[in-house]
């Protein structure tokens, strides 16, 4: 049974599925939704782009287009540098910790 | 865990991608390595979330309004007690909550897509059909298609435009040369146009739905929002999954 501590208390899975979702947790949630936007705005204007296009589906032809990049393979590179960025900048905040799921 | 395979690998995963041995492989990994793990659950939540760019677009707005109680003391007090052990804490982040909705609600409200989002959201690359292109690889429109697959657009218009020169009437190679020029970066969407308006007048070819479908897309760029209407209706009744496409693009122009 996994666990989940709370300071000096410490709610069961069960307990936490039969407290559903309270404010608490929505309170939790939203707050590590706000961290994920406020780094990713951190993050240059480029890769703010390349992330948002590819988050919302976009293809990787079109996001090569868009971006004016010379193959797909640098456009997938690209990806891979703005996104890599982006979660160690979520992971190494201390917040992220205290809102760890 | 860093390299890009590994990203590559948790997007496929997440988006069901990853199937039989691949599939399998990773989900063993994921078992056995609680640091992928973590990874994954962070990423599969943290997408949907930064994909709405009008929640993004407010929370730049919130910070920009110098807000410091909400944006920056939540950080220091996380960082010695959490923030739902402080009662004023969480009125003062439901209150965050209330304001966000109201504002995200009136954003919804009163704005769209832009012409520019929802032509790149709706464009797809044509594929030009291997049958189309005759038995002889060798031959000049093969070529030419050859070009268009290496995703050389600008010599495939190029090689398609001598063809057309020769044989106006081909309104195979004409959608080819409308589709080599919309793939040029910038897409020539003027030539394009001429060419798809041409292919529905003449009305004799299969390409016919298909040319309305991409005419409506440059209408929709250009911001001519009643002339795509007018040719997204009409594709629309056609049915099929193109149809069914231009049903949802006239829910999001209406």
């Amino acid at each position: 049974m996994t666990k989940k501590s709370f300071g000096e208390v410490t709610l069961s899975d069960e307990t936490k599925s039969m407290l559903g979702e309270t404010p608490v947790f929505d309170v939790e949630k939203n707050e590590r939704h706000n961290l994920f936007r406020d780094k990713f705005l951190e993050l240059g204007e480029d890769c703010q782009k390349v992330l948002s296009m590819f988050f919302n589906k976009i293809k990787m032809e079109v996001i090569m287009e868009k971006m004016g990049y010379a193959s797909i393979s640098y456009t997938k590179k690209r990806k891979f540098q703005c996104k890599q960025k982006l979660v160690r900048l979520i992971e190494a905040d201390p917040v992220y910790e205290e809102l760890k799921y | 865990m860093e390299n890009q395979k590994t990203f590559d690998l948790i997007d496929q995963y997440l988006s069901g991608e990853l199937a039989g041995d691949s599939l399998a492989a990773f989900e063993k990994e994921l078992q056995g390595n609680p640091a992928l793990s973590k990874r994954v659950v962070l990423i599969r939540e943290m997408s949907p979330v930064l994909a709405d760019e009008k929640a993004l677009d407010l929370r730049k707005q919130l910070k920009g309004f110098g807000d410091e109680y909400f944006l920056n003391s939540q950080k220091k007090e996380a960082r010695i007690i959490p923030i739902y052990k402080r009662s004023w804490a969480v009125a003062a982040a439901v209150l965050a909550l209330v304001v966000s909705l109201v504002l995200v609600w009136q954003i919804n409200s009163d704005s769209t897509l832009s012409g520019d989002q929802l032509y790149a959201q709706n464009f797809e690359l044509y594929n030009i059909p291997i049958e189309s292109r005759g038995d002889n690889s060798e031959s000049d429109f093969a070529k030419a298609a050859q070009l268009y697959d290496k995703k050389a657009y600008q010599k495939a218009a190029e090689a398609f435009e001598v063809l057309l020169k020769n044989d106006p009437a081909d309104m195979l190679t004409a959608f080819c040369l409308a589709q080599s020029y919309l793939n040029q970066n910038p897409p020539k969407t003027e030539s394009a146009k001429t060419l798809l308006q041409n292919i529905i007048q003449d009305g004799n070819s299969i390409y016919v739905s298909k040319s309305k479908w991409y005419l409506a897309l440059i209408y929709v760029k250009e911001g001519a929002v009643q002339n795509a209407l007018d040719l997204l209706r009409e594709v629309a009744e056609e049915g099929g999954s193109q149809g069914r496409k231009a049903s949802d693009l006239i829910q999001d122009l209406e």
